[in-house]
């Protein structure tokens, strides 16, 4: 008896947060297809039997849609293989290597975290546009092309990894690039996952700085085609946006 | 002939004193060098600045007579067995065992050759593609001695390679290392402070203290004759009684002038419940505790001079209490004022 009562209670809780997570995410597919009528009528209407598909015909033609969706690809790889060429000799050497001014060199990294972007995106932007680079991948990638906190936590991975380890490779004549290929990054795995999980998430919705860095649609990326969304028609047309804040993974549904 | 000679070396960590000062060693082609001593001795040390893996402050390390300054551990043509294996845990058995002669750059139909070679040697030809995280202690032992033997090493480094292992497993593996050795034929430099594996292993024994050397001998001679207080109580269990030379001299035994102390094995003596007559030295004594291995019993007895241990094989039990313990005159060592030993005898 006490247990039907339990399971029963169990399932409706569970029941429940599915719907508190469900429903945003219906609710956003369904505004995709409704007319702008539909959105503002009331009650709100939780079925459209003709569903308007041709918003997303006109989605596409308000914006540079194929241009966009490359230059999301292309900025978004580009800052990944940027940051892995840079955070894992960075972490390795802070992690196994000593040298002179080594401690100060990590702490001014950390601290590179402590400066948040908006206060440094003008001198930065200043940089840039006097380098001529405004409207370029290179403006969009080499900001974010390094990670204080990408470098910090590899470097906590590899410290754990025994010093045995690394003298074994070394008496098998492995040189610093197979010990870190073949030995630190296999066992590093998982961070390195969870720091390009980070990384990927963060810069392809990142709007703040491409709008910055162009004046232009040449290299703009979807998350900043979503807010011109609202604006081509004057006035804010809701369907649209809530759709594309999906595919710019910028919804928080 | 020497394989490994260790001149004038002196090691210091960052700006501390020094562990090892001004040490000299010769290593003999082909020996099963164990060097041996308690832990912080240097032993490891050594080992490890042969590898090359720790850089000498002072002195000169020669590999066949060619300098070893500025030699990558890579190029040695050493191999290193560690003490918890330090086997690359993302890798197979195999890939483990590969991954040297990769690195030294060896076409794939010798690597299998080779590999398939040492597997067979050490047992594991079941286990080629088991990840390490899947093996037992023992087996991951295996895998790491495989490891050295496919490179086909002329010296084999191992820092206390047994010290994991159950005592069962340990005494198994120690009779593998011996005919490994005689196998390979290569010379083989073994780290422990276990005195039982130095002794049943070793060809030559460097006994070390302090980072300095106290006896360069055979397992045999280490035992016979040792060379100071040190070498003798640290051989052995129990180790070498070592009594004040007045306990002889109240005897009435003849002694060498300079001895200061006088020392015997525990099975250099015999317990007896009742005096009996005789040359020899006589020590009366309590029974403290009596321990019966079945093929041996030891005693601990507390005499006027100390506490004595004995070893005794006549198989009978003797009680509790007032004893007489007689020591073989021969079997006596004679100690300096330096604890070093003396060569002339006493009695």
């Amino acid at each position: 008896m006490k247990r039907t009562v339990c399971r029963t209670a169990r399932s409706a809780v569970s029941i429940l947060m599915l719907l508190v997570f469900f429903v945003p995410v219906y609710w956003m597919l369904l505004t995709a297809v409704k007319t702008m009528g539909q959105c503002y009528q009331t009650p709100p209407a939780f079925w459209v039997s003709n569903p308007a598909w041709d918003n997303f015909t006109r989605a596409f033609e308000a914006i540079p849609f194929r241009n966009m969706l490359k230059n999301s690809l292309i900025v978004t790889a580009g800052t990944l293989l940027c940051q892995c060429v840079t955070v894992i000799p960075a972490a390795y050497a802070f992690a196994r290597m000593r040298f002179r001014g080594e401690k100060l060199l990590f702490g001014a990294v950390l601290a590179t975290m402590m400066i948040p972007a908006q206060l440094i995106f003008l001198p930065v932007f200043l940089l840039f546009s006097q380098a001529g680079l405004i409207n370029s991948y290179i403006s969009l990638i080499i900001p974010h092309g390094t990670s204080a906190f990408a470098i910090f936590m590899l470097r906590q991975t590899f410290r754990q990894v025994p010093d045995e380890l690394l003298e074994a490779a070394r008496l098998d004549k492995a040189g610093q690039w197979k010990i870190i290929t073949r030995i630190m990054l296999p066992l590093a795995r998982p961070t390195l996952l969870t720091l390009c999980l980070l990384t990927l998430v963060t810069t392809w919705s990142d709007y703040f700085w491409p709008f910055v860095m162009t004046t232009n649609n040449d290299v703009r990326t979807l998350s900043v085609g979503v807010s011109m969304l609202r604006i081509v028609d004057g006035g804010v047309d809701y369907p649209l946006p809530f759709l594309w804040n999906r595919w710019s993974g910028r919804c928080t549904g | 002939m020497d394989k490994i000679v260790l001149e004038h070396i002196t090691k210091a960590y960052d700006k501390n004193a020094p562990v090892i000062e001004d040490l000299n060693l010769s290593i003999r082609q082909g020996s099963f060098t164990v060097l041996l001593g308690p832990s912080g001795c240097g032993k490891s040390t050594i080992l490890r600045m042969i590898a090359g893996l720790e850089k000498e402050t002072a002195g000169e390390i020669r590999i066949d007579g060619v300098s070893m300054k500025g030699v990558d551990p890579g190029d040695r043509q050493i191999a290193m067995v560690f003490q918890n294996y330090a086997l690359y845990p993302t890798m197979t058995v195999r890939g483990n065992i590969e991954f040297g002669l990769i690195n030294m750059k060896i076409d794939k139909a010798e690597r299998n050759r080779r590999i398939e070679e040492a597997v067979q040697m050490v047992g594991l030809e079941d286990y080629l593609d088991r990840m390490p995280a899947k093996l037992s202690g023992g087996q991951r032992q295996r895998v790491a001695l495989a490891r050295a033997i496919v490179k086909k090493p002329s010296v084999f480094l191992m820092d206390e390679p047994l010290s994991n292992l159950d005592s069962k497993l340990r005494a198994q593996i120690r009779t593998d290392l011996i005919e490994l050795h005689r196998k390979l034929g290569a010379t083989f430099v073994y780290v422990t402070h276990d005195q039982v594996e130095a002794m049943s292993m070793g060809t030559d024994i460097v006994l070390l203290e302090n980072g300095q050397i106290r006896q360069h001998d055979t397992p045999d001679a280490l035992y016979r004759e040792p060379a100071n207080v040190f070498s003798a109580r640290f051989i052995g269990t129990p180790p070498m009684n070592i009594l004040p030379i007045r306990a002889l001299r109240q005897a009435g035994m003849n002694t060498p002038l300079i001895a200061m102390h006088a020392g015997f094995r525990p099975e250099a003596c015999r317990v007896e419940s009742r005096p009996t007559a005789g040359s020899g030295l006589r020590l009366a004594g309590q029974v403290v505790t009596r321990e019966n291995l079945g093929d041996q019993i030891l005693y601990k007895v507390q005499t006027d001079f100390g506490m004595v241990q004995v070893k005794d094989f006549s198989g009978r039990p003797e009680a509790y209490g007032q004893v007489t313990l007689c020591v073989d005159p021969d079997r006596l060592h004679f100690f300096d004022g330096n604890e070093c030993r003396l060569t002339e005898k006493g009695a």
